[in-house]
């Protein structure tokens, strides 16, 4: 059993989901702002979803993080280590929904997800998917410092990938 | 609220109940992709396949109960009991389902009581519901031997679905 870490950065606590965050989540999900992550999603669909974020920890020793505001404890999103037979790789997703967006809140918390992911887990390498179209998340993970990796398997054949490198 | 919760492992006569792992999944997967899995809502593919093993396995960090492999004296899985919770579940629901070859040994009644009288014993559930396939007869027999009565009223999520109530006895 792994225990999720309790992330802090500037403005931002991130911790593991918890029965309370589905109705925010499953709201996002069902509506036309999460079609970059495969939405707009019935409550099945986004009940699937959020149990793979929080499943993910016991299966593979990494998952998601609900990303709260520190400051009000109001949730914002979520930032994700996905991985299973979906995702040919180890992939890192954020989502953020209504009303929090244009905040750099996505990229503090995969920021630090990611230092999380390449220091204390040592994985090698990470990767982000994401629709050419989507370029608010393009730019986070630029800023991320991730770089465009043509070869790289992908769940989607448009999709672009992004890849973080570790061991720097 | 955040439950700090030990997964169980249950062991009975024949059987140990232990948390999903992610090689349990080939032959969840499998399973779900037979006809077999009618009774569980398949068959299914990979996608909906990965939902319901996350779906199993996330109940415990969320509800604090959940599913459990059950495992032969070798180690072998043989399916799965599981205690669900959740948007999809009027109320939370004693299942079980048997991969094909380990039927008519009566482990799904073992597992199930077993998992049932933990959830009695450490939840502060008391009473839990099993939905049942009308046409499905094993797992209505396996019902019945639980002990389970039928409640006509009771919601279901499918109209086809038999309720069977499984009531905690005082002790």
């Amino acid at each position: 059993m792994t225990t999720a870490p309790i992330l802090q950065t500037r403005r931002l606590t991130l911790r593991k989901p918890r029965m309370s965050d589905f109705p925010g989540f499953a709201a996002f999900l069902a509506s036309d702002s999460a079609k970059g992550v495969g939405g707009p999603f019935t409550l099945p669909g986004a009940w699937g979803y959020f149990c793979h974020e929080t499943a993910l920890w016991d299966l593979v020793g990494h998952g998601a993080l609900m990303i709260e505001l520190t400051a009000t404890g109001e949730q914002v999103g979520s930032v994700s280590l996905s991985a299973g037979p979906l995702f040919p790789g180890t992939d890192l997703g954020w989502l953020v929904y209504d009303g929090h967006t244009g905040q750099g809140y996505a990229t503090e918390a995969a920021l630090a997800v990611r230092d999380w992911a390449l220091s204390v887990l040592a994985l090698p390498a990470l990767i982000s998917y994401i629709d050419p179209a989507n370029t608010v998340s393009r730019r986070v993970a630029e800023r991320l410092g991730a770089v465009i990796d043509k070869a790289a398997p992908r769940p989607i054949p448009t999709d672009l990938v992004y890849r973080y490198w570790g061991g720097a | 609220m955040t439950f700090q919760f030990q997964v169980p492992t249950l062991r009975t006569h024949r059987l140990t109940l232990r948390m999903p792992r992610i090689s349990d999944f080939p032959a969840y997967t499998a399973f779900l992709a037979s006809d077999r899995s009618a009774g569980v809502g398949g068959p299914m593919g990979l996608d909906k396949a990965w939902a319901y093993f996350c779906h199993d396995t996330a109940l415990w960090a969320l509800f604090g109960h959940g599913a459990l492999m059950i495992e032969d004296s070798t180690g072998v899985a043989l399916g799965q009991v599981g205690v669900n919770a959740g948007p999809l579940f009027p109320e939370p629901e004693l299942g079980w389902f048997l991969y094909a070859g380990h039927e008519h040994h009566g482990f799904a009644t073992e597992a199930a009581a077993s998992l049932r009288d933990w959830t009695f014993a450490n939840t502060a559930l008391p009473t839990l519901v099993s939905y049942v396939d009308r046409n499905n007869m094993p797992s209505t027999r396996v019902a019945e031997r639980l002990g389970a009565a039928l409640d006509p009223t009771a919601p279901r999520p499918d109209p086809g679905d038999l309720v069977y109530r499984h009531t905690k006895v005082q002790p």
